[in-house]
C-alpha cells in the first residue's frame, strides 16, 4: 500500500475516538451493512466520524489492507480495529459494543 | 427468483424493533443443511433472547440459485475441511453460518479472517456481500440446547 494512504489511514483511525468506514456518509449510507453500522452507533448514542470510501478509491482499497479485512464497513475504536457489520451486530446485542465504545 | 426477506439489507431502509434483535438473523434456516449438525434434527437454533422472524419470513432457501449457494458453501469447505458450513443466498449477498474446531480460543476477529481468507479477490467482487456468523461446535451446541429444552 503507498505509505501516503497509509499515513492517511493511521490519522484518520487515531482523528476521532469512534471511526466508522462506510459506504456513503452517516445521513445518507449507500449500502444496507453501512447503513445498519450507523443505525448500531446511533442507537447507542455514541458520537462517531464516518469515512466515505466511495469517494476515496485509495482509503477503499487501502482500508482493506491496513485491516486486514476484505470488506466494509469497518469500525475503529480508540485506533484499534472492531470488527465489520457482523461482528459489530453480534457485539451490540450482547451488549459488548456498548461497553467498548463507551468505554 | 426467491428471496429470504429477513436478508434484504439494500438502500439502508432498516427499522429497528424498539427491543430485542435487529433486522438480520443469520442462523441455519434449514439445520438439515448441516453436515452432522451438532443440534437434534429439525431443531433451529437461534440466540438467546432473540425473537424468531414472522413464519413468512422464515422460508429458507427456496428457488434461489443454487449453484452459488452451493460454490460459497464448497469453498469454504476447501479452506476449512473440519466446518459445517450452511449458506444462504440470492446470488449476490449471501449469509453463512461456520461451526468449527479451529474458532476455539480465537477472537471473532480471526474467526471470520479464517472465513474470509478461503476467497480471493471475488470477496467484494463477484461475491458481493457476505454475512458471516462463526461458532466454536460447543458454542452452537450451547446455543441450540439453550434454545431447545428438553
Amino acid at each position: 500500500m503507498d505509505e501516503a494512504v497509509s499515513k492517511k489511514i493511521e490519522e484518520t483511525v487515531n482523528g476521532s475516538r469512534i471511526v466508522l468506514f462506510m459506504k456513503g456518509t452517516k445521513d445518507f449510507p449507500q449500502c444496507g451493512f453501512s447503513g445498519r453500522s450507523v443505525q448500531i452507533l446511533q442507537n447507542l448514542g455514541v458520537e462517531f466520524a464516518d469515512v466515505n470510501v466511495l469517494e476515496d478509491n485509495s482509503i477503499r482499497e487501502g482500508i482493506k489492507e491496513f485491516s486486514d479485512w476484505p470488506t466494509i464497513p469497518q469500525l475503529y475504536v480508540d485506533g484499534e480495529f472492531v470488527g465489520g457489520s457482523d461482528i459489530m451486530l453480534e457485539m451490540y446485542q450482547n451488549g459488548e459494543l456498548e461497553s467498548v465504545v463507551k468505554g | 427468483m426467491g428471496t429470504i426477506i429477513n436478508f434484504e439489507l439494500g438502500g439502508g431502509n432498516i427499522s429497528f424493533p424498539r427491543k430485542g434483535g435487529i433486522g438480520y438473523d443469520a442462523r441455519p434456516e434449514n439445520p438439515t443443511n448441516m453436515v452432522g449438525d451438532p443440534a437434534a434434527p429439525g431443531s433451529a437454533p437461534r440466540e438467546a433472547g432473540h425473537r424468531p422472524p414472522p413464519r413468512e419470513l422464515r422460508k429458507g432457501n427456496q428457488g434461489s440459485t443454487n449453484m452459488d449457494v452451493e460454490t460459497v458453501k464448497a469453498q469454504i469447505q476447501a479452506g476449512m475441511p473440519d466446518a459445517q458450513v450452511n449458506v444462504q443466498g440470492d446470488g449476490r449477498h449471501f449469509q453463512a453460518v461456520v461451526v468449527s474446531s479451529e474458532f476455539e480460543g480465537v477472537p471473532k476477529v480471526k474467526q471470520h479472517r479464517k472465513v474470509y481468507a478461503c476467497f480471493g479477490e471475488e470477496l467484494g467482487a463477484e461475491l458481493h456481500a457476505l454475512e458471516l456468523k462463526t461458532f466454536t461446535p460447543e458454542q452452537y451446541q450451547a446455543m441450540a440446547e439453550a434454545n431447545n429444552p428438553s
